[in-house]
């Protein structure tokens, strides 16, 4: 038996391509997962299904857990969440629908990958979302499968609305939609989770497809590795619960994630050539981007304690954010800042809290870090975990930036109404603000995932010896295969990476039913 | 996309020919389960989970609920639980594992179906089963999927307790075995009930092969018609989350049970011609024996109030069975009498309990009925129930034999220890008892379905123009297009119908298996 399509990773692009795929009852698709599939929402655990604390959620149960090294000086490395379950990472994000800016996707095109230029992607960001607060609009989607919502004012943590107040007091503009492409200053996040549930790519495009005869979705499956037979991609070799089974297809669809995808094509021969032969594996294609161009938003946290009783575990962890850019910064949109809250159980595997008192955190993550890491094989194995560094601020101009950043975070702290709110400011303590060398120390020792991974599987022109795969996701020099997830971004957009992988997987999808 | 084998019904037959079939990774199956897949058991609701309330699970929310006509005069149907869930009817039965005796293989195979001999059939009886009480042996597994254990005789309800030493006190041999081929008298059921969880076919043959990614099992979909290409059946047409879906297998294996299987083959153009044309359906192949010959067990409750505190609602309603034979019967093992709990709350709907005290009912089943009834479609829909007729005792010979099996009970109750516990018999009243046409009446009254109904698609050679399938369950006149379940029984089997069922599906995959084989 072949299916039309095998989709292996049930994520933020996988669920979203299997439903589109699957639209025409004469395409047959087998979908994909590590991890345990849900099909009934009744039966599916909370950590997956409540969003709004979303450190339990990335750092539950259901994620992969990848151990990483941020930079050389730090010794332990960091815990990277990417979701194993059905929806993928979307089952276990902060559900921030950030679109990036509109030269992020026109710098895509002008770097040779023309269809992604963002009038030609805007058509996709507004076929995913249903915006609740923004009608139908050249801007926004109405009857898409993603519901977004704001915040309102009024409904703001206490933290949260003194954040934004000192924001409004030191100048930066009030950002009231920022999925506009003018999006500047301090706004409400557009949230995908609606009354505390987020809504995954599983619990939206899945549910509308898991009827079909025509899908089957598979939990709890390993794929070893992509079959090629010459140059053509055949089908898979998975385990499930021990055994190990081949499945064949006329077409294979990689959508595993920025990490896995880059590991499960090395594993399959598909890859740097010292890569594969270090670790003994035969050389189907040899490809020198795969797991190289590891990209990601350089994040730290100042920590502060704060003037408030406990919040409940359920509490919404983001509400907020400040969209803007360093003074010494080329571009805007350089800067995101958020007020994130954490407690002594639920907090980023990077921070220790060690009181119950109430704590929140101010984020600010780079959003056009030059710098870059890779990806290569610790064995052959693929339940071994890759080799993932990231490298964050390896440069001066990340790292002078990421200074500046922290200055605007103080000045934030600084102002009213924030500044009689916060009784602590637990991290970067006094000596480590000293100078430009302890400030950089301290980036260096804390500096850490905004959980934005991308790039290590790039798209690209055929000159660019760096590029995996082409414009329409086929990857170079191999025949039926396709790669469609974050790892295809030439570059990380400038906001959250998860609706630009939905978006990513709508236009693929599209192309794919249009046979091109 | 172009499945190796569709398995309509992920029953008692369904899972386990899934099961076996992909035990070659390189076998592709599909199967399709009309009711709910549970694929999790820990979130398996109760009533399909749990079996010692038999009632809460054949009469509750996951059961097809068939209206059936039990006897020509009576105008109100009766209600036939059949499971519409992963395991089918093995995932809400009363979990009874009790085999035929040898002369009922026997039998089948004097017909012209020579495979299925006692002899060549009791091996894939001992390959389904662990016995954890007999281990393996001549006559038992002690290695297959389904677990098989028995009460101990301390173990009995106080009813039960009763009943089984009034049937000694009667003269009735002790049975230990209930599946040995010498099997008679009284003795404790063998269940596939393992610490009050119902070991249904899902959880057991499923549970080995749920894993397997050749094995795809689409729950909630309904199959409203098989496809055909000329005499070819190619796949089935499907009706899922309310769209119709198109879905095609190189070979076609039927498993949708006694009234399932007929009714599909019926609206697909397979069938009686008159019954066909009634209802504006094609006929793609004329089989007048599908619908026809249906069977089941004519079973009655002598429903009794007795002295014990209502029990616990899951306490077990099934623990001991007495196999015998009424005097005016020509063959053996021609009875069974089962004392089963009942109360207001949870009872078969023929019995109507009006208060809280404590009730329990002897059921008494005919197994060699002579009589047999019809099914036949009222719509070319198959969303539309089919219109079913048992017919149970029109013949004379059987209600004589009912009436002789009710005298039996009777003695039963009569007998110490039971005659003390037994507070009130309810029903029959003195009345009901007066003479032969009062208990004829009250037997034509509440004859019901002892939920063994088979023989609907029959299996024969080729000269009996009744038959549907032939001994390999080849659907006469047709390609690629096999029936496996209740409905290829040539006739009831004098036992419950499940392990039978189980049986035959593990035999048609072992062939199933070698016909790859010589491919």
């Amino acid at each position: 038996m072949e299916y039309d399509y095998i989709i292996i990773g049930a994520g933020s692009a996988g669920c979203v391509l299997a439903t589109r795929l699957t639209e025409d009852p004469n395409i047959s698709v087998l979908l994909l997962e590590a991890g345990p599939d849900y099909p009934e929402f009744d039966k599916v655990p909370d950590d997956v299904k409540l969003g709004n604390n979303m450190w339990r959620s990335a750092y539950g149960p259901h994620s992969w857990g990848y151990r990483a090294t941020a930079t050389p000086i730090q010794e332990e490395p960091i815990i990277v969440p990417r979701g194993k379950v059905t929806g993928g990472s979307s089952s276990i994000n902060g559900q921030v629908v950030f679109r990036g800016v509109p030269e992020d996707y026109d710098n895509w095109a002008e770097w040779g990958n023309d269809e992604w230029s963002f009038d030609k992607v805007l058509p996709y960001f507004r076929k995913l979302e249903n915006d609740l607060d923004f009608a139908s609009s050249d801007v926004h989607g109405n009857d898409g499968p993603i519901p977004v919502r704001r915040y309102k004012k009024s409904d703001l943590l206490p933290s949260f609305d003194k954040f934004f107040d000192a924001c409004l007091n030191l100048g930066f503009p009030s950002d009231p939609d920022q999925n506009s492409p003018e999006s500047e200053g301090i706004g409400m996040r557009a949230l995908n989770n609606i009354d505390g549930v987020r809504m995954s790519t599983a619990f939206t495009y899945l549910s509308l497809s898991r009827h079909r005869t025509n899908l089957t979705v598979r939990g709890n499956v390993l794929v070893n590795k992509i079959i090629f037979e010459g140059i053509d991609a055949v089908g898979v070799e998975a385990e499930s619960e021990g055994e190990v089974f081949i499945i064949n297809a006329k077409e294979i669809i990689l959508s595993s994630g920025a990490i896995a995808s880059p590991q499960i094509l090395m594993l399959s021969g598909v890859g740097p050539k010292d890569v594969l032969e270090q670790f003994g594996i035969p050389v189907v294609k040899e490809i020198d981007g795969v797991g190289k161009n590891l990209r990601d938003h350089p994040a730290a946290f100042v920590l502060l304690r704060g003037d408030s009783p406990l919040l409940d575990t359920d509490a919404p962890n983001i509400q907020v954010g400040l969209r803007c850019s360093p003074s010494n910064s080329d571009t805007r949109a350089d800067l995101q800042i958020s007020p994130i809250l954490m407690s002594s159980e639920h907090a980023p595997s990077s921070v220790t809290i060690d009181t119950d008192d109430f704590h929140f955190g101010i984020s600010f993550a780079l959003q056009n870090a030059m710098g870059y890491g890779n990806l290569t094989l610790n064995d052959s194995n693929p339940k071994t975990q890759p080799n993932i560094n990231y490298d964050y601020l390896n440069n001066e101009y990340d790292l002078a930036r990421m200074r500046e950043g922290l200055k605007m975070v103080l000045d934030i702290i600084e102002s009213d109404p924030l500044q009689e709110h916060v009784v602590q400011v637990v991290s970067p303590t006094q000596s480590d603000l000293k100078d430009d060398d302890s400030q950089n120390n301290w980036l260096l020792r804390n500096v850490y995932t905004q959980h934005h991974s991308s790039g290590t599987c790039k798209m690209g022109t055929p000159d660019d010896g760096m590029a995996v795969v082409n414009q329409y996701c086929e990857v170079y020099g191999l025949n039926n295969l396709r790669v469609v997830d974050a790892s295809v971004m030439p570059d990380v957009i400038r906001a959250n990476t998860n609706a630009t992988t939905m978006m990513i997987a709508e236009k693929v999808a599209d192309w794919i039913k249009n046979n091109k | 996309m172009k499945y190796d084998y569709v398995i309509i019904g992920g029953g008692s037959a369904g899972c386990v020919l899934a099961s076996r079939l992909t035990e070659n990774p390189n076998v592709s199956v599909l199967l399709i389960e009309a009711g709910p897949d549970y694929s999790d058991f820990r979130t398996t609701p109760n009533d399909v989970k749990l079996g010692h309330n038999m009632w809460v699970s054949a009469y509750g929310v996951h059961s097809w609920g068939y209206p059936a006509y039990p006897t020509k005069d009576r105008l109100e149907p009766i209600t036939i639980p059949r499971g519409k869930v992963i395991g089918g009817s093995s995932s809400i039965n009363g979990q009874v594992i009790c085999r035929g005796v040898p002369e009922d293989y026997d039998n089948w195979a004097e017909w012209g179906n020579t495979e299925w001999s006692f002899s060549k059939v009791l091996p894939y009886f001992i390959k389904l089963e662990n016995d954890m009480d007999f281990g393996a042996s001549d006559i038992h597994g002690g290695d297959g999927p389904i677990p098989v254990r028995r009460f101990k005789r301390d173990e009995l309800l106080p009813s039960f307790e009763r009943f089984y030493q009034a049937c000694v006190n009667l003269g009735y041999p002790e049975d230990p075995d209930q599946n040995s081929p010498e099997s008679f008298g009284i003795g404790m059921r063998a269940l596939n009930n393992i610490d009050g969880v119902r070991m249904s076919t899902s959880f057991t043959y499923l549970g080995m092969a749920r894993h397997r990614v050749n094995l795809t099992i689409k729950g909630n979909v309904f199959v409203i018609r098989l496809l055909f290409k000329e005499n070819k059946a190619i796949g089935c047409e499907v009706l899922s989350g309310g769209e119709m879906f198109k879905i095609f297998g190189e070979n076609i294996i039927l498993c949708g049970g006694a009234i399932g299987s007929p009714q599909l083959l019926m609206v697909s153009g397979i069938g009686p011609k008159e019954n066909l044309e009634q209802y504006g359906v094609t006929v793609i192949h004329e089989l007048a024996g599908v619908g026809q010959n249906l069977r089941d067990h004519p079973a009655a409750f002598v429903l009794l109030k007795a002295d014990s505190i209502p029990l616990d609602e899951f306490a077990p309603s099934i623990q001991i069975g007495l196999t015998c034979s009424p005097p005016n019967s020509e063959t053996h093992s021609d009875l069974k009498i089962c004392p089963i709990l009942m109360s207001n709350e949870h009872a078969p709907p023929s019995v109507q309990i009006d208060s809280d005290s404590f009730h329990f009912g002897i059921s008494f089943a005919l197994q060699n009925a002579i009589g047999y009834g019809q099914l036949s479609i009222c719509s070319p829909d198959a969303t539309v129930h089919p219109l079913i007729n048992y017919n149970y005792l029109e013949d004379r010979y059987d209600l004589d034999r009912m009436r002789e099996a009710l005298r039996l009970v009777l003695d039963i109750i009569g007998e110490e220890p039971l005659n003390s516990h037994v507070i009130e018999r309810i029903s029959p009243t003195d009345a009901d008892l007066l003479n032969e046409a009062s208990q004829n009446a009250w037997l034509l009254d509440n004859v019901y379905t002892d939920h063994h109904i088979s023989g609907t698609c029959k299996m024969g050679p080729q000269d009996d123009d009744f038959a549907v399938v032939d001994q390999y369950c080849n659907v006469y006149g047709m390609e690629n297009l096999k029936i496996v379940d209740a409905s290829i029984m040539p006739d009831v089997v004098r036992s419950n119908t499940n392990v039978t069922v189980i049986m035959m599906a593990e035999r048609v995959a072992d062939w199933i298996k070698e016909e790859r084989k010589e491919k």
